[in-house]
């Protein structure tokens, strides 16, 4: 059976570091990629909160901002997305792109799960020093 | 372990209500009154609660405003009258007229005709936007042009194809944004609401004023030199990762022409706008600083340039709740001498040799505590006991002044420190640790060119340090 490589994405950014280990993997294996792009609104509200709380901007005003941060976030990462797809489908990659809305660990398990995913690659929260690499490698069966 | 929010912020509520006891149960130590312990205990939670944020700001305000006149410190028609500030009620106006700008699209236009005669070249472009986002942040609150000019300067970035894993020219566009709204928020009274703020605390602590013109001749010109080293540690610190920007310009062409000729409405916005600032300009030492924007808003709704319900929406009222805490504080402090035990006790009056030594002590202090904690907040803190120094000192108050609100104002570095720097960073094209070498590099000689400004400029135009 062909394994499956999932790469979790988070929604702070999506680093090509990541993504090209994904490729490379991936290519080596033989293996199926998924690339889950896990989309929170914790950066929107967030900022919206402060814009409340510390700027003392209006609702309709926060509502407005937080519209054009998630849509701008939304295209950048998607365009993101098809960069890494295009790569993978270069090499001949099978590639599935899943967007999962709100970070749930459990959520991604399952995916992972009924994706039959055998190795799991998850960006991690602080990088380190640049000699480090900003990701973690999960391998889900034995 | 990371604790959620909800839990974190209860603990901190927790333990200041545990700290608030405890600082009145014990005795007022030497030199302080009863009344002035208890000012410092309202003060201490209240800073707390600024900091960490466990409460909006403006429910600490409210907090204050109960907590002095209940523990005797000052009478109820007291405190409350200082919610009567002219500073807030022309915080109040400012935001007033800033909504009638936003609402009928006269921002938005400005932005980007001002915008549109930068798109010649990549670099041309950020210098466009440092100098548009600070020209708009001198006629409305800064974070209200980082929300406008977000959305331009994501439509720009999305027409350039720039990389989406690692454009540094994407952090550019939106640094520049954020710190061209932050420097201009410095340059008058109008950019950030700290700068009344600060007026209020001074007219309340030494009965002197600054008008709005004597502000922006001291601070406007440096504005312009800290733009020009802003542009220069971008340009130093980033990669331009792009050549043309013929797709910005036709962007912004196409942009102008979706809004149309100039409406009715906005011409009559961009009139009273333009009376009211030549009101402020030649005639607020006269007419008064607050009653001007007042005016201004009844303008407004008798030409029908707003409603009711769009003030509603725009602008957020716990503004007076957060302005009026402030100042009430500040007074309480002033009154029962609790500033002045302060600055003896743990600063050492004696000990400053020289008033510039204690004015850059202050400004640094102001610069490291508004990286991690609200610019409103941080000259709430720190400019009551920084005034109480300027006697002993011979340090003229409204330098003092300056001193505090201007490098509260200029924080460079962290979302949490300002909602412009929170808007360019949620745009997604770059990371924290990008901007914390140019950041802290910007913070370090935007300080020095201010004290060096301060230094040479100043005395040019009669303010003596």
């Amino acid at each position: 059976m062909m394994n499956t490589i999932m790469v979790v994405f988070s929604a702070t950014s999506i680093s090509e570091k990541i993504a090209r280990f994904a490729i490379q993997r991936a290519e080596e294996e033989k293996a199926r990629l998924i690339l889950l792009d896990v989309r929170d609104q914790d950066i929107s509200r967030k900022v919206g909160q402060m814009a409340g709380d510390i700027g003392f901007m209006g609702d309709k005003m926060i509502e407005e901002l937080q519209h054009e941060i998630k849509a701008e976030r939304g295209r950048l990462i998607e365009k993101a997305l098809k960069s890494i797809e295009d790569q993978a489908r270069e090499r001949k990659i099978e590639t599935e792109t899943l967007v999962l809305k709100g970070p749930s660990a459990d959520e991604i398990l399952r995916i992972a799960k009924d994706k039959g995913v055998s190795c799991l690659i998850v960006q991690k929260r602080v990088s380190g020093t640049d000699m480090e690499a900003p990701f973690k490698v999960i391998n889900l069966t034995p | 372990m990371r604790l959620p929010e909800f839990h974190k912020n209860s603990f901190i509520l927790c333990a200041c209500m545990i700290l608030f006891v405890i600082m009145l149960m014990l005795p007022a130590p030497d030199g302080l009154s009863v009344e002035g312990k208890r000012a410092l205990a309202v003060f201490v939670i209240a800073v707390i609660l600024w900091i960490s944020n466990a409460l909006p700001l403006s429910v600490t305000g409210l907090l204050i405003i109960a907590m002095i006149p209940l523990l005797k410190i000052m009478s109820a028609d007291n405190a409350f009258a200082l919610f009567g500030n002219q500073a807030v009620f022309f915080i109040m106006g400012a935001f007033i007229i800033a909504t009638a700008m936003m609402k009928s699209g006269l921002s938005k236009r400005m932005a980007i005709l001002l915008l549109s005669h930068f798109d010649t070249s990549p670099r041309f472009l950020v210098l466009g936007i440092l100098i548009t986002c600070c020209i708009m942040s001198f006629i409305m609150p800064e974070h209200a042009v980082a929300a406008l000019m977000f959305p331009v300067i994501g439509s720009i970035a999305a027409s350039l194809d720039l990389n989406p894993f690692d454009s540094d020219y994407g952090a550019v566009l939106f640094l520049s944004m954020g710190w061209g709204a932050i420097i201009g928020g410095v340059g008058t009274l109008l950019g950030g609401a700290r700068n009344p703020l600060a007026i209020a605390i001074l007219e309340e602590k030494f009965q002197i004023t600054i008008s709005f013109f004597e502000w922006m001749k001291a601070v406007c010109p440096i504005c312009f030199v800290l733009l020009a080293v802003c542009y220069i540690i971008l340009m130093l610190s980033f990669k331009i990762d792009i050549k043309d920007v013929s797709a910005a310009n036709k962007r912004l062409k196409e942009e102008l022409t979706s809004i149309g000729p100039m409406t009715l409405l906005e011409k009559k916005v961009f009139v009273i706008l333009l009376l009211t600032i030549c009101m402020w300009i030649f005639a607020s030492n006269i007419i008064g600083l607050a009653i001007i924007p007042l005016i201004s808003v009844v303008v407004l709704f008798g030409f029908h340039c707003l409603k009711w319900e769009d003030v509603h929406n725009y602008v957020n009222w716990g503004i007076i709740l957060m302005y009026g805490g402030a100042v009430v504080i500040a007074k309480a402090l002033e009154q029962t001498g609790t500033t002045v035990w302060l600055v003896t006790k743990f600063l050492g009056i004696g000990g400053y040799k020289t008033p510039i030594f204690t004015l850059i002590f202050f400004a640094v202090l102001a610069k490291l505590l508004t990286e991690g904690v609200s610019n409103v907040a941080c000259v709430a803190i720190i400019l009551p006991i920084a005034l109480s120094l300027c006697p002993a000192t011979g340090i003229a108050p409204e330098v003092m002044v300056y001193f505090v609100a201007v490098s509260s104002g200029l924080a460079f570095i962290l979302p949490i420190s300002s909602p412009p720097n929170a808007i360019a960073y949620s745009s997604g094209y770059y990371e924290i640790s990008k901007v914390l070498k140019p950041g802290i590099l910007l913070n370090l000689i935007s300080l020095i060119i201010f004290i060096i400004m301060a230094i040479i400029y100043w005395p040019l135009i009669g303010i003596g340090i």
